[in-house]
C-alpha cells in the first residue's frame, strides 16, 4: 500500500447503536492519504467520505443527492467506476480491506477526487437530448390521457467516459455518454431532429470509433446501456447512408 | 457605498455597479445570483463545497403546489402556488409536471377532506376531488382501499439541476462561481470576506460592497463570523430512496403534515419521506435506523409493496426554519425573512432565513430588492418572466 503523506485520524462516532469502522485510502493530489472513520451499518461510500471531510475540509469531492440522480459523486472505487452514493461501504470494504478511491479518468483533474465533467453535459445538450420528456409509464400502467413526463435516465455522471478504453487513447472521440444521448434522440420517433443528431455523431470520431468494449454499459449506474445505443445508432447511420447514397 | 470589488473579468458589467458576494450555492444562493445579475449588479457566489451539496441537494424534490400548507400556513401555501406557476413558465423542460395526489384511506383522512378542499380553495390552489376508481387507474400501485383522492398541481424537480439552471443563467450574465471555497472570516463593514480555497489551500481576502448570507441552516454560523445574530432552527429530516418508480405523481397523505407522508417519483426511483427533529449541528446528521423503518412503514401503507423495491439511498439534512415565537418543527412556518444586520451594528451583511426550494425565486426577489435598496440601485426584478438556461450549460466548478 502506498503510504506517503498519511493523514490518519479517527472520527468521533455518531452515537448510533451499530457503527462500522472503515479505512479510506484516497488518491489525493500528488499523494495518497488514509482516513479512518466510523459509519452506520448500511452506509454508502459517500457517507464514509463525508465523515472524512468532517475531519479534513480540504478533501475535494462532489456530492448532492445521495441516491444516484444528480450524477456528481462518480469516482473509481477499488479500481472500478461507480457512484459513491450507490456503493455500500460494506461491499467496498469486504473483509475489512481499505476502500481505495481515485478520481475518474479522461477528465481534467481539478484536485483529489474532483474532475470537470461539464463536457459531458455540454455535449449532450448539443446533441439535443431533452432533460425531461413524455415517457413510458412504469410497468403495468395503462397508457391513457396525457403521457406522464419523466427525466431521461442518463444522469450525465461521466462514469462511462472514464471507463471507455477508446476515450483514453483518442481524445477526439465523442465518447459513450454523448453517443448514447444521440442514440436516444435518434430512437425517439417523435423527435423531429433525430437525423440531425445522427449527423452529429456519425463522423470519424463518432459511432465508428467505438471498439465495442462494452465497459460503458458495465459501469452505467442508470441502465442507459450506452453500448447498445451506440450499436443501434451505427445501424441507423448505415441504413441512412445506404438509402441516401451517402458515405 | 463605493465599489470595492475587483473589476476584472466581469464580462462587460458596468464597472461602477455594486459588487455582491453571495455565500451559499444552494437553491437560494443560486436564485439570488440570477436575480442580482439580471438587475445589473456584479455577483460572485462562494460555497465551501460543490453546487447543491447541502440542504438543497438532499431535497425530496417535491415542487409544492402549496396544498400541503393550505390549512396550516395559507401565506406559504399561496406563495408556493404562485411560484409553481412562475416556474412552469421559466423552467420548462427541467421539471416533471405530472401533478400530485392527496390520498386518504382512513376515517381520519376522510374527516380532513372538507377542510383540505376548502383551504386549497381559499389559497387559490386548483384541487380536484377524483373517484377512487379513477385514482387507481392513474396510479395502480396505490393502496386499493383508498376512500378519497384530490389532484393538485404538485411537480417534481431535480434539486441539483434546479440550482444549475439559475446558476447557468447568472453565469451567462457575468456572475462568478467559486466552489470549494470556505468563508473563514467576515468583516462586512470593511467589505472583507476572508476565504480559504480548498483547491489551493490558500487564504485570500475578497472585497465586496455587500455580502448576502444564503447558507440555509448554516446561516447563524456564517452570520456569527461577522458578529451578527440569526435565529434559525436546523430541523433535520431523513429521506429514503427506493429503486423503483412506484407512481407518476407526487403522493401525499390526506392529513395535516406529518412524518413519512410523501412519496416523490424522480427518474426511476421513489423518494420517501420525511421526518423532522431539531439538531444542534447541521453537519453530519446521523441517520437513525428507526426513522428509515418509520418512513418505509408509512410509505408501505400508501403504496403496498414499496418496501420490496429495495433501498437505494438514505439521506439526512437540515431544513432552515425561521424561528417564530411559539412554533417549532412541523408547526414552524416555512416562511422566510431577509435580515439586514445594519441595525445591530453589522453593516454590509444581509441574511436570508427560512423558506424552501419551491419559493427560492421569490426569496431571491425579496433579497435582491433589499440589496438594491441598500445601494439606491433602481432596477426591477425580471426573473418572473425570464426563461432560465439549461442546467447543462452551468459550470459547477
Amino acid at each position: 500500500m502506498p503510504d506517503a503523506g498519511h493523514a490518519l485520524a479517527l472520527a468521533a462516532p455518531r452515537g448510533l447503536a451499530v457503527s462500522r469502522p472503515v479505512q479510506l485510502h484516497i488518491r489525493r493530489t500528488g499523494r495518497w492519504a488514509d482516513y479512518r472513520v466510523e459509519v452506520r451499518e448500511g452506509a454508502s461510500v459517500l457517507e464514509a467520505l463525508e465523515e472524512a471531510w468532517r475531519l479534513d475540509h480540504s478533501l475535494l469531492f462532489r456530492h448532492s443527492c445521495h441516491h444516484g440522480s444528480c450524477g456528481t459523486c462518480g469516482m473509481r472505487i477499488n479500481g472500478r467506476e461507480a457512484l459513491a452514493c450507490l456503493t455500500p461501504v460494506a461491499q467496498a470494504a469486504r473483509g475489512g480491506r481499505p476502500v481505495r478511491l481515485e478520481p475518474l479518468r479522461n477528465f481534467p483533474l481539478l484536485g483529489d477526487l474532483l474532475v470537470e465533467t461539464q463536457q459531458v453535459a455540454a455535449g449532450i445538450e448539443a446533441v439535443g437530448l431533452p432533460i425531461v420528456r413524455d415517457a413510458d409509464r412504469p410497468d403495468g400502467h395503462p397508457a391513457e390521457g396525457s403521457p406522464p413526463e419523466q427525466y431521461e435516465n442518463c444522469i450525465e455522471c461521466g462514469l462511462c467516459v472514464s471507463a471507455c478504453p477508446v476515450v483514453g487513447s483518442d481524445r477526439q472521440f465523442t465518447g459513450p455518454a454523448v453517443l448514447a444521448a444521440g442514440g436516444r434522440v435518434a430512437e425517439e420517433r417523435r423527435a423531429p431532429d433525430g437525423l440531425a443528431a445522427m449527423t452529429q455523431v456519425s463522423g470519424e470520431h463518432g459511432v465508428w470509433r467505438c471498439h465495442g468494449a462494452f465497459e460503458c454499459s458495465e459501469v452505467c449506474p442508470a441502465e442507459v446501456d450506452p453500448a447498445a445505443l451506440i450499436l443501434g445508432l451505427r445501424g441507423g447511420v448505415f441504413r441512412r447512408s445506404m438509402a441516401g447514397g451517402r458515405k | 457605498m463605493g465599489a470595492r470589488g475587483r473589476l476584472d473579468g466581469m464580462n462587460g458589467r458596468v464597472k461602477s455597479a455594486p459588487y455582491v458576494i453571495v455565500i451559499g450555492a444552494g437553491s437560494t444562493g443560486a436564485a439570488i445570483a440570477h436575480d442580482l445579475t439580471q438587475r445589473g449588479i456584479r455577483v460572485e457566489v462562494i460555497d465551501r463545497g460543490g453546487v447543491a451539496s447541502g440542504t438543497t441537494g438532499h431535497n425530496q424534490g417535491q415542487l409544492h403546489s402549496g396544498a400541503r400548507y393550505a390549512a396550516s400556513d395559507p401565506e406559504s401555501a399561496r406563495e408556493c402556488m404562485a411560484e409553481n406557476r412562475i416556474l412552469r413558465k421559466i423552467m420548462s423542460g427541467g421539471l416533471e409536471w405530472n401533478g400530485g395526489l392527496f390520498v386518504g384511506w382512513t376515517e381520519e383522512h376522510m374527516a380532513y377532506l372538507r377542510t383540505f378542499l376548502d383551504a386549497c380553495g381559499t389559497c387559490g390552489i386548483p384541487a380536484r376531488e377524483i373517484s377512487s376508481t379513477e385514482t387507481l387507474r392513474l396510479e395502480p400501485r396505490l393502496n386499493a382501499r383508498i376512500l378519497a383522492a384530490v389532484e393538485v398541481p404538485d411537480a417534481v424537480f431535480d434539486p441539483y439541476r434546479f440550482c444549475l439552471s439559475f446558476l447557468a443563467t447568472a453565469q451567462q450574465a457575468g456572475a462568478l462561481l467559486r466552489t470549494f471555497t470556505e468563508v473563514v472570516d467576515l468583516d462586512p463593514s470593511q467589505g472583507r470576506v476572508t476565504v480559504e480555497c480548498h483547491r489551493t489551500g490558500k487564504r485570500e481576502n475578497l472585497g465586496a460592497d455587500l455580502v448576502v448570507n444564503a447558507t440555509g441552516p448554516w446561516t447563524g454560523r456564517v452570520a456569527a463570523l461577522a458578529g451578527a445574530r440569526v435565529d434559525v432552527e436546523a430541523s433535520a429530516g431523513v429521506c429514503v430512496t427506493v429503486g423503483e418508480r412506484v407512481s407518476n405523481r407526487v403522493l401525499n397523505v390526506l392529513a395535516p403534515p406529518a412524518d413519512g407522508d410523501i412519496i416523490v417519483p424522480l427518474r426511476r426511483t421513489s423518494i420517501l419521506g420525511t421526518t423532522s427533529w431539531p439538531v444542534a449541528d447541521p453537519d453530519g446528521i446521523p441517520v437513525p435506523d428507526d426513522h428509515i423503518e418509520e418512513i418505509l412503514d408509512m410509505a408501505e401503507s400508501m403504496v403496498p409493496g414499496v418496501r420490496a423495491s429495495g433501498l437505494r439511498g438514505v439521506m439526512a439534512s437540515a431544513r432552515p426554519l425561521l424561528v417564530l415565537p411559539g412554533a417549532g418543527g412541523r408547526a414552524a412556518s416555512r416562511k422566510f425573512s431577509c435580515i439586514d444586520h445594519a441595525p445591530e451594528g453589522v453593516d454590509g451583511l444581509i441574511s436570508i432565513v427560512g423558506g424552501k426550494t419551491t419559493t427560492a425565486r421569490a426569496m431571491a426577489e425579496k433579497a435582491a430588492d433589499l440589496v438594491c435598496a441598500r445601494f439606491g440601485w433602481t432596477a426591477e426584478c425580471r426573473t418572473q418572466d425570464m426563461p432560465l438556461l439549461s442546467p447543462r450549460l452551468g459550470v459547477s466548478l
